[in-house]
């Protein structure tokens, strides 16, 4: 049965967001990114759509950090259709920037394998696609999880006791 | 005593949060509940015997099933570390201009050719044959919407309504005003085995959308269309083919029935001006080209939209308010055809495109005009009429792709 694009795109649109943002840090590029990744499975018909589109992120994100010059020219944000967007407050805003700048400190201190691993499951993966993507055998998934996390939460909270002991 | 490890104690608590592990989809994700371990229990048992030592275990050992609380708090707190490196705001742009972008993209880069083995190549010609060759047989039973054809449901829907309901199906009984402005669109329009050319009613080609109009003179002077209209077909009659009874396919129905509360039709209120003016059209070019898919796709910019699980008869492009246009004739179980019509309209403040879907045979001893139900969804516009019940027809609608 054709994969039923439309459907996927509803259903996955913010997970990839939110996945490729991890990678990239920045909003605007993780949905550059995640608008040609759909663009990009539109001719295809995988088994697997979210698999299928996840590899084609991860790519294009490693292509994305690899390149020395951002090409945009490809890759045009679509203006999306005005919705009841909520006025954002500077205030909140710059928390929000503050704890994801934190939270991406503590990220940069795992290998890159947790990182994957961890940042597969965040999206939705179980833990036969995550073992397929990240190149992983099953049983090895719950292992690394548990590393991935444990040294999230503790890098975490040693950043944050360093910047308390900084002010 | 052994304990259980705490990679163990992670994919157990992952088990119970997305299910079984191994081949299944992905569930929705859930917060990680705060349960006590030995409640957590009922729900691991959906994979039978997976967690069972695990489960003895915890049962009889407090200091697993502490650690397992200390787990469970790093899961909780790593998912929410991770919501905070989320985007604060993401915007999602409609799908169809996703593959607006693709289609313009593809047309743009040079065609790969692609290689293709021999019986792929004949069965690929024989099948263009055969996508021709109905059409083309097909013309000859259909009445090609011509100006005059169009051009009244225009004039009819052009007149501002003062609601328009897009979920709510018209009968006979309860009409709308924007259902009885389509319905005033009878057997001319739909009918193929109604009318020839000469049956079609002259076409008042409505050049500008008219002014604002009271609804109780609207609803007056809609109904002496319709009665005008109805007379006339009366006075045509006896030298028309006779038209075939409604043949209300059971099965197809009850199908459309199991579907429609399943379907999820979004139920906008859309402004009734903006439908009015994407329907408004003056100028209708109906030389209709028999086309591939892959060439009408290309034809529209877009992705051709059909009812999925009904089987293709033709497919022709042509021209519609100088837009590119697309027809589709599709086969209902019960021997009767579908047409969609599809198109891009230029209007910037219009949806990205339209669907038109027109049930052939009317049946004038039932209903001398089908039920018709109107449908905003996802940027585009779907007008139905068929000789089937209200829910089948908001099902049909649904299946629309």
């Amino acid at each position: 049965m054709r994969v039923d694009w439309s459907a996927v795109y509803r259903e996955m649109y913010e997970d990839l967001v939110r996945f490729l943002h991890r990678k990239v840090w920045d909003a605007d590029r993780a949905q550059d990114l995640a608008q040609e990744a759909f663009m990009r499975a539109l001719d295809h018909d995988p088994d697997n759509p979210r698999a299928f589109l996840f590899t084609i992120a991860n790519n294009l994100a490693r292509d994305e950090a690899r390149a020395a010059v951002r090409q945009r020219h490809h890759l045009t944000l679509i203006k999306a259709e005005t919705q009841d967007r909520a006025v954002v407050d500077p205030t909140q805003e710059m928390e929000h920037e503050q704890r994801m700048a934190a939270v991406r400190r503590a990220l940069d201190q795992l290998s890159e394998r947790d990182r994957e691993v961890l940042l597969l499951w965040d999206a939705g993966f179980n833990y036969e696609e995550i073992a397929e993507q990240a190149g992983l055998a099953v049983k090895a998934v719950g292992t690394t999880l548990s590393r991935a996390r444990r040294r999230l939460v503790e890098a975490h909270e040693a950043l944050e006791d360093r910047d308390v002991a900084h002010r | 005593m052994s304990h259980i490890d705490e990679s163990r104690m992670h994919e157990y608590l992952d088990a119970l949060e997305r299910g079984p592990f191994f081949g299944d989809n992905v569930a929705p994700r859930q917060e990680p509940m705060a349960l006590h371990p030995l409640e957590s229990l009922s729900t691991a048992r959906r994979e039978a015997g997976r967690w069972e030592a695990l489960e003895r275990h915890l049962a009889e050992c407090a200091e697993c099933r502490e650690r397992l609380e200390e787990v469970r708090v790093v899961r909780q707190r790593a998912a929410g570390l991770l919501r905070d490196a989320a985007p604060a705001q993401i915007s999602m742009p409609l799908f169809a201009e996703i593959e607006t972008r693709h289609h313009a993209r593809t047309r743009r880069a040079p065609r790969r050719m692609v290689t293709m083995n021999r019986l792929a190549a004949v069965g690929w010609a024989a099948t263009l044959v055969l996508a021709v060759g109905i059409g083309w047989l097909a013309r000859g039973s259909f009445e090609f919407r011509q100006t005059q054809e169009l051009a009244p449901i225009a004039t009819r829907v052009s007149e501002p309504t003062a609601e328009l309901d897009v979920v709510g199906t018209s009968d006979e009984t309860a009409p709308t005003s924007v259902t009885e402005s389509v319905r005033a669109e009878p057997a001319t329009a739909g009918g193929r085995g109604t009318a020839g050319p000469g049956g079609v009613a002259e076409g008042q080609v409505a050049a500008t959308p008219p002014p604002e109009i009271p609804a109780d003179t609207r609803a007056r002077r809609l109904a002496e269309e319709e009665a005008a209209e109805r007379e006339q077909l009366a006075k045509a009659a006896p030298t028309e083919p006779p038209t075939r009874p409604v043949a209300v396919d059971a099965a197809f129905e009850q199908e459309a029935r199991r579907d429609a509360p399943a379907a999820g039709l979004a139920a906008q209120v859309a402004d009734a001006d903006v439908v009015s003016r994407q329907l408004n059209r003056a100028a209708v070019e109906a030389s209709w080209r028999p086309a591939t898919r892959s060439e009408a796709a290309a034809h529209l910019g877009d992705s051709v939209r059909t009812v999925a699980g009904l089987t293709i008869d033709s497919i022709a492009v042509g021209e519609i308010n100088g837009s590119p246009a697309a027809r589709i004739v599709q086969a209902l179980p019960s021997g009767q055809s579908v047409e969609i019509v599809q198109w891009r309209s230029d209007d910037p403040d219009a949806p990205l495109w339209r669907t038109e879907v027109f049930a052939d045979r009317v049946a004038a001893e039932v209903t001398p005009t089908p039920p018709t139900t109107v449908v905003l969804r996802d940027g585009y516009v779907l007008i139905l009429r068929a000789p089937i019940e209200a829910d089948s027809l908001e099902a049909l609608a649904a299946r629309i792709r």
